[in-house]
């Protein structure tokens, strides 16, 4: 951020009336912060912007926004409705990067467009907080990292199970040890899920079509495509190994001290429905191998639903660590979930592990998270699930799916984010972006 | 199985066959890719859709280390299709997809003349992006001489992301 945008905003702020009092984010503002390029003064208000309104995304929206983005203009009017005044309202996203007064965008999109949307904003001077999945491939990642680095922008993935306290309890008991050497994690989720053929048919009139495909490879309009459902299909959402996974592979990474690195094979099998429109797999078995240390994690689809003990309630998805001197298991990874009680009341020694938790009040992991990047903003300071951490987290889900579609084992190199000896393979890195979308 | 048996096994009314038969694709060869692009577009939504998945598994198999022939072979009927105004329009782009995939860079030039067509050109532009190889790099900007001047950004764009990523030999190129 410029002098001259930290002069405009405070222009802007007058402009509209706010003087004190700023109805927006109450942010804790450490002293001796100034004003300066990149930063935001500790007087000024950031301002945000919304990019996809729907389903997560409308839960980013603050109440005095400065813009709206949407490809669904019903949905956008709607969700208008929730602030104040008369924010700019849109579909094209780049009309919001284009505004100078804006710092920070939201985006809440289906997953094809996090990638570019990040790269776009991060190169125009926002700082994101950007959805989960992270991307869609090892490229779109790796652009995304370049972006925030290049342009020293703040970036916040929402994988916001590591803003709650369980998965914290969760990654802190593995990392001092409590089960001695962990050398198997166990993910498990339910299935896919499995519809019909929807219909096919002439996008609604609130809705652009084409837009909402973005740089995805272009295909026709059917009823259970949008909006949620993206999910089941390959190129747009990937199944839930890419969704949900984003969330329970994060804690699993954060517990086995693993953000800077990934595995050295992954092979993927599984079996999509025999009837009907979405092709991700129904079931899914992975597993992906890990050296120095030497570890296995595992996806399981449906897999054994684990129990805490003494309880007879199967939870639906989570992680069990297999340790030589015990086992924890981890419900969930997002916003909800939890561990049981000996890693809830485990307090390390002084001298051990104590992973970061933002110190914000608010007891909602996903408001925490959201406070820890608004945090971030002002302290110019690494948010608790940065980019990189987002792209390592993804690797994991991006090269499970590359090995279901290839139907083969495939050896990958951690450091080099190649695979080994598989051309085909290291096509899949990347995927090309539909005209006119590129980084 | 032969490719008759298999051909009438994808198109059993029976959704356990047809399932069946498309999870066993990579057991076929070249000539199955013909018959089964034709099938992608039955009528018969089922059908459909397992001709539709047996085709990757096909192609990907084809292209699975060291079977670098097949994989030459299966990209060269894979454009047949693309090539042909028979297919309907979806097919055809599937086909190129899977052919940006699999293809050796010897197949690069016969791809780039879909480049003069308006129904197919940014399907072939975003093939040929992912082939490595210097033929393909010359392909495209070749193709800034020979389309219309409103296609030339998205051939740029392509230049552009073939320089982001370090890509390698291509699959004939780096036996």
């Amino acid at each position: 951020m410029s002098e001259q945008k930290s002069i405009s905003r405070r222009e802007f702020i007058k402009s509209t009336s706010i003087t004190t009092a700023i109805v927006g984010m109450p942010t804790v503002i450490p002293s001796g912060v100034i004003s300066m390029p990149g930063r935001i003064a500790p007087n000024d208000r950031i301002i945000y912007a919304h990019i996809g309104v729907g389903g997560m995304g409308a839960s980013h929206v603050v109440p005095d926004a400065a813009a709206l983005c949407d490809v669904d203009s019903k949905r956008l009017a709607e969700i208008a409705k929730n602030v104040k005044g008369t924010p700019m309202l849109c579909k094209d996203y780049r009309e919001i990067l284009d505004r100078k007064d804006i710092d920070a965008v939201t985006i809440g999109t289906p997953d094809h467009w996090h990638a570019i949307m990040t790269v776009h904003a991060c190169q125009a001077g926002k700082d994101v907080y950007s959805e989960k999945p992270t991307c869609r491939t090892i490229q779109e990642g790796q652009a995304m990292i370049n972006a925030a680095q290049h342009n020293k922008r703040i970036v916040q993935i929402g994988a916001q199970g590591r803003s709650k306290k369980s998965h914290r309890a969760v990654c802190q008991y593995i990392r001092n040890g409590q089960i001695g050497k962990v050398n198997h994690v166990e993910v498990w989720h339910e299935n896919n899920w499995t519809g019909g053929w929807g219909t096919e048919t002439t996008p609604p009139e609130n809705l652009d079509w084409d837009m909402w495909i973005g740089p995805a490879r272009w295909r026709p309009y059917n009823t259970d495509y949008a909006p949620f459902n993206f999910r089941w299909v390959m190129d747009f959402g990937g199944g839930f190994i890419r969704d949900r996974g984003n969330h329970v592979l994060s804690i699993v990474m954060w517990a086995m001290n693993s953000d800077h690195t990934g595995p050295v094979s992954v092979e993927a099998t599984g079996d999509p429905q025999k009837e009907g429109l979405w092709d991700t797999p129904v079931t899914m078995d992975v597993k992906w191998e890990f050296k120095n240390p030497d570890w296995t994690l595992t996806w399981s689809q449906p897999g054994p639903k684990h129990t805490f003990p003494g309880s007879d309630e199967a939870l639906p998805w989570g992680a069990q660590y297999y340790g030589d001197r015990g086992t924890l298991i981890q419900s969930g990874g997002d916003g909800y979930g939890d561990t049981e009680k000996k890693a809830l009341e485990y307090e390390p020694p002084a001298d051990g592990y104590h992973p970061y938790l933002d110190p914000s009040p608010v007891e909602d992991a996903t408001e925490r998270h959201r406070e820890n990047w608004r945090r971030c903003i002002r302290t110019r300071e690494k948010t608790i699930m940065p980019i990189e951490t987002g792209h390592r987290v993804i690797t994991l889900a991006v090269i499970a799916n590359i090995s279901y579609l290839l139907g083969r084992k495939l050896n990958w190199h951690p450091v080099h984010e190649r695979f080994i000896a598989d051309e085909e393979a290291n096509r899949m890195i990347a995927q090309p972006y539909r005209a006119p979308y590129h980084f | 199985m032969n490719l008759n048996e298999y051909l009438i096994r994808i198109q059993s009314p029976d959704a356990g066959i047809r399932y069946s038969a498309w999870k066993s694709a990579w057991s076929q060869k070249s000539d199955a890719v013909a018959p089964l692009a034709k099938l992608a577009s039955s009528p018969d939504k089922g059908i459909a859709k397992a001709a539709n998945a047996a085709l990757p598994i096909l192609a990907h198999h084809s292209a699975r280390p060291g079977a670098y022939e097949e994989a030459e072979s299966m990209a060269s009927e894979l454009l047949k299709i693309a090539e042909s105004s028979d297919y309907p329009m979806l097919i055809r782009a599937q086909s190129l997809n899977l052919i940006g995939c699999i293809s050796p860079a010897q197949l690069v030039p016969r791809i780039a003349k879909l480049l003069a067509t308006d129904e197919l050109r940014e399907e072939a532009r975003m093939a040929i992006e992912r082939i490595p190889g210097n033929p393909s790099t010359h392909a495209l900007k070749a193709g800034l001489r020979s389309t219309p001047e409103s296609f030339h950004k998205n051939l740029q764009q392509s230049l552009h992301n073939r320089s982001l990523t370090p890509l390698t030999a291509g699959v004939k190129n780096a036996r």
